[in-house]
């Protein structure tokens, strides 16, 4: 029992946001994965845990979980709570990836608009930032 | 002051059942001074009619007065007026003013249309003293209707006793002059003492509860689980108390201290047509009494078919076995409330004077108002106030004087047909609120609210 | 597992979103309730028309309306108070307005305003309530006065509105209904209670047969909880799906191009529209992200979508 289960905030749930619920948990597991807040194998809190942290529905977050587990991020295990999927180079293709971080983009072309800066000096800090991560 | 005049007006007028009563009131009181005079053509050995109309003007009063009080005592209670400044203040100028109307309005009336031979100055008949002792009486009968729904538990029953033994000795209030000084006067002093008392109060109190409120106290908490049975489950639901017994001790209650103010409003009437001596009559006593039955029942089942809303998921039965359980609930509080005022209203025929007025046909009549009665109630889905009862009330007390103008035997058995009659409507009665149960349609008879919003435009302004 | 929500069924110019009325996904068993064609008319006042719902057990359905547009009125023709003037309802199968006994004891109910009796102290009340239902967990409403804080020693006609609206919750809560139906529950709630309230109703609505339908104008706790929303219009369904699908299906989009707009913009599912020169927000319905694309390349426009929370939503769909 080296690895207790994470505490159940590890993700911030905002009901009243126009992302639904299950979306948004979705988003974050995909975020801490990819940042590596939540290595392989590590578990998730249960349904329970979770709907009853936020209390909010059990139905959608079970939904988050049941749509993770098909996308092949998290699994199942019999008994125990469910846990991060082994890493698999993402298979998605190149254009499908880039689209999943376009809104994101968007935002961020928006901001740099509004706060006058260039393309240039944009991309430089994301390559500063990509140089960090690793 | 503009207030205080709205207040006052307000408060005989405000719903349309009193607005309906005042116009009774005044037209009746009218007709009687009308009969009083010699160019009338009344019988002359007994002329019932000033007796009847009065009696019957009197009754309308009576009831104006109480509803009036009884909205002052409502609106204080509620928390907006509270917070609106002097509003209190506002309200007894209010209803001071109002008895101050109702007595010059009386006065008028009598001066206009009463016997034409001047009067002494003080007493009944000359403006002067018509317009003290109305407005005396009016002014102590509003306190007293304050002080029995009132703030203590022991001025409420002090003041019944009194009210008991003043009725006993009403030859009090027949002479001209009551303690050395003229009647006129004491009864104007009277009032005006009683009211200052009492405003004092009101003015000062923290914030005057809601009438009747500090009544039903009942016991403290219970400790412990409570055992309670299914049947008295359903019962307490229908009626909105835990027990029948204690509802029809509260109407019992009531239909006594009516009884007891109808005698006292019997004497004050008895001073105000001071001129005619006619034997002692507590026959118009009595009729509340047959009559107590008639309105305890129709609001029992009224209540009991508001509240069967209440069942329709938590008891689980159907609508018709529902009806059932209301129907027998209400026949059961008739024989209850029945048993002990007609009894005692039998009594009282057999030994109080009533001046030879038949009282065994009202009393049959009466009882065989009831079933109408009920079933009327079982109804009466909507209205916490049902008009019906004005109908109830009019027939019980037609009744009474119906003896009185049939005169020839054939008249008088067919006068016995009435009773027949009011048992058919009964049973056509019956026939319509099963009817009416079986489909009845609660989403059209939503409960009302308690508060008044009218009493927010008296006091702001 | 995705679900079949209805996206894009709205006509255009039409400004309801139509989302399933009838969920053809999880078929446990027969509805709970089912409402066909329903219409209610009260002295020529129409108070609701053309209800065509179902609730699946284990959903917790929350129902969305102004005051006045018809909700009381639609429970009141589901648990039978009131009979339709067209169409049916059935609960458990069976004809609202002539529901057995059985039946009954399967549904609780927490009306709007309150139907305790004044002069009764809340042990008393409760007591009542246990002696019409044979099954009685007391164990359960032992804990949530407790929890709670009921008050019972006190006559219920000095309790404050939050104090009663507990011990009618508790009531309903008794018998552990399989449906349990509540007229703006919390209405008089101050946060914490209301927590604890959506706490309890969580727990209920665990168990798959049980089934919760809320009416609340507390948007927020609806988000939290519902897994289902009806939002009712002037006596109509604008809306009765998933709240996700609702989420998803209605978003506000901004779109920036170089001149002016045109009055006449050919675009499915608008419910309102705002103009500020070169700019023209949308909030449509049937949304689906292929969308986006498309008109930024129909109009040569920069396109911004925005998602609305439920309460914006509910906003829009009554400007």
């Amino acid at each position: 029992m080296d690895r207790g289960p994470p505490p159940p905030r590890i993700f911030i749930l905002e009901p009243a946001s126009g992302v639904p619920i299950y979306r948004q948990l979705m988003d974050q597991v995909r975020r801490l994965v990819a940042s590596g807040h939540l290595a392989p194998g590590a578990e998730l809190p249960s349904v329970r845990e979770v709907a009853s942290e936020y209390t909010v529905n059990p139905t959608t977050i079970s939904k988050a979980y049941g749509l993770l587990e098909l996308e092949g991020l998290v699994q199942r295990n019999r008994g125990k709570p469910m846990t991060i999927a082994p890493l698999r180079r993402n298979q998605q293709a190149l254009a499908q990836r880039l689209r999943q971080v376009e809104a994101q983009v968007d935002s961020l072309v928006l901001a740099a608009r509004q706060l006058d800066l260039e393309a240039a000096e944009l991309i430089a800090l994301i390559e500063q930032k990509m140089q960090e991560e690793t | 002051m503009k207030a205080v005049l709205r207040s006052a007006l307000q408060f005989y007028t405000r719903t349309r059942l009193q607005r309906w009563l005042l116009a009774g009131a005044l037209l009746l009181f009218a007709a009687q001074l009308l009969t009083t005079r010699p160019a009338c053509p009344c019988p002359r050995s007994f002329n019932p009619w000033p007796f009847l109309l009065g009696g019957l003007a009197g009754a309308a009063a009576a009831l104006l007065t109480a509803a009036s009080a009884w909205d002052l005592r409502r609106i204080s209670a509620l928390r907006t007026v509270f917070l609106i400044p002097h509003s209190r203040l506002k309200l007894a100028g209010g209803m001071f003013l109002a008895q101050l109307l109702a007595a010059a309005v009386g006065a008028g009336l009598v001066m206009l249309l009463g016997d034409a031979r001047p009067p002494s100055p003080l007493s009944w008949g000359s403006a002067r003293g018509t317009f003290e002792m109305l407005f005396g009486i009016a002014l102590f009968l509003v306190v007293l209707l304050q002080v029995i729904t009132g703030p203590s538990r022991i001025l409420s029953m002090g003041s019944l006793v009194l009210m008991a033994l003043l009725s006993l000795r009403t030859d009090l209030l027949m002479k001209p002059e009551i303690l050395g000084a003229p009647k006129a006067h004491v009864l104007a002093l009277a009032g005006i003492l009683a009211w200052l008392l009492f405003t004092a109060w009101y003015v000062r109190a923290w914030r005057p509860r809601a009438p009747f409120l500090t009544w039903s106290r009942g016991r403290a908490s219970a400790d412990g689980p409570i055992e309670v049975s299914r049947q008295k489950a359903i019962r307490a639901f229908l009626l909105g108390q835990p027990s029948l017994l204690r509802v029809c001790r509260q109407q019992l209650t009531i239909w006594m201290i009516y009884h007891l103010v109808v005698i006292a409003m019997m004497a004050a009437m008895k001073l105000l047509i001071a001129r005619h001596t006619f034997p002692a009559n507590y026959s118009m006593a009595i009729i509340v009494l047959l009559y107590g039955p008639i309105v305890g029942v129709n609001v029992i089942a009224g209540t009991a078919a508001r509240s069967s809303r209440r069942l329709w998921l938590r008891g689980g039965e159907p609508r018709n076995v529902l009806y059932a359980t209301a129907e027998r609930l209400a026949w059961q509080s008739l024989a209850l409330m029945g048993v002990p005022l007609f009894g005692v209203a039998l009594l009282e025929v057999r030994f109080l004077p009533h001046a030879g007025i038949d009282m065994l046909f009202p009393l049959v009549m009466c009882v065989t108002l009831t079933p109408a009665a009920l079933y009327l109630g079982l109804l009466n889905f909507r209205r916490r106030l049902d008009v019906s009862f004005l109908a109830l009330y009019i027939i019980a007390v037609g009744a009474l004087f119906a003896g009185l103008f049939v005169e020839s035997p054939r008249g008088r058995q067919l006068l016995w047909i009435a009773p027949l009659v009011l048992l058919a409507m009964g049973g056509v009665l019956r026939a319509l609120a099963r009817r009416r149960w079986y489909g009845i349609d609660w989403l059209r008879f939503r409960a009302e609210r308690a508060t008044s919003l009218s009493g927010l435009r008296i006091a702001r302004s | 597992m995705m679900d079949s929500g209805n996206a894009g069924g709205a006509p255009a110019n039409n400004p309801s979103v139509k989302g399933p009325s009838v969920d053809g996904s999880a078929a446990n068993g027969s509805p709970v309730i089912s409402l066909r064609d329903v219409g209610k008319v009260i002295g020529g006042k129409t108070i609701l028309s053309d209800i065509s719902v179902d609730i699946e057990p284990g959903s917790i359905v929350g129902l969305l309306g102004k005051n006045g547009a018809g909700k009381t009125s639609l429970i009141d023709v589901m648990l039978g108070f009131s009979p339709p003037s067209s169409g049916s309802s059935r609960v458990f199968g069976e004809n609202s307005f002539e529901l057995p006994a059985a039946a009954k004891r399967r549904i609780g109910f927490v009306p709007q305003q309150d139907e305790l009796l004044d002069s009764l102290t809340g042990a008393q009340q409760l007591a009542l309530n246990a002696a019409l239902h044979p099954a009685w967990d007391q164990a359960l409403i032992a804990r949530l006065i407790g929890e709670w804080e009921v008050p019972l020693d006190r006559r219920i006609q000095v309790l404050s509105g939050g104090e009663r609206q507990k011990l009618a919750t508790l009531l309903a809560l008794g018998h552990e209904p399989d449906l349990l139906v509540l007229d703006e529950p919390a209405s008089s709630l101050d946060p914490v209670a209301r927590r604890q309230f959506l706490r309890e109703l969580l727990d209920i609505a665990e168990s798959p047969t049980r089934t919760v339908l809320f009416s609340t104008h507390i948007v927020s706790d609806l988000e939290r909880v519902a897994s289902k929303v009806w939002i009712i219009r002037d006596g109509r369904l604008a809306w009765a799906g998933d709240l996700d699908t609702l989420k998803e299906s209605v978003v506000r989009v901004t779109l920036l191009a170089r001149d002016a707009w045109p009055s006449q913009l050919d675009i499915d599912g608008v419910i309102s529209r705002r103009d500020e020169g070169r700019r023209v927000q949308l909030v449509l319905t049937g949304w689906r992200e292929e969308r986006q694309r498309e008109m930024a390349e129909r109009w040569g426009a920069e396109v911004s979508v925005e998602r609305l929370g439920l309460e914006e939503i509910f906003l829009e769909l009554h400007s």
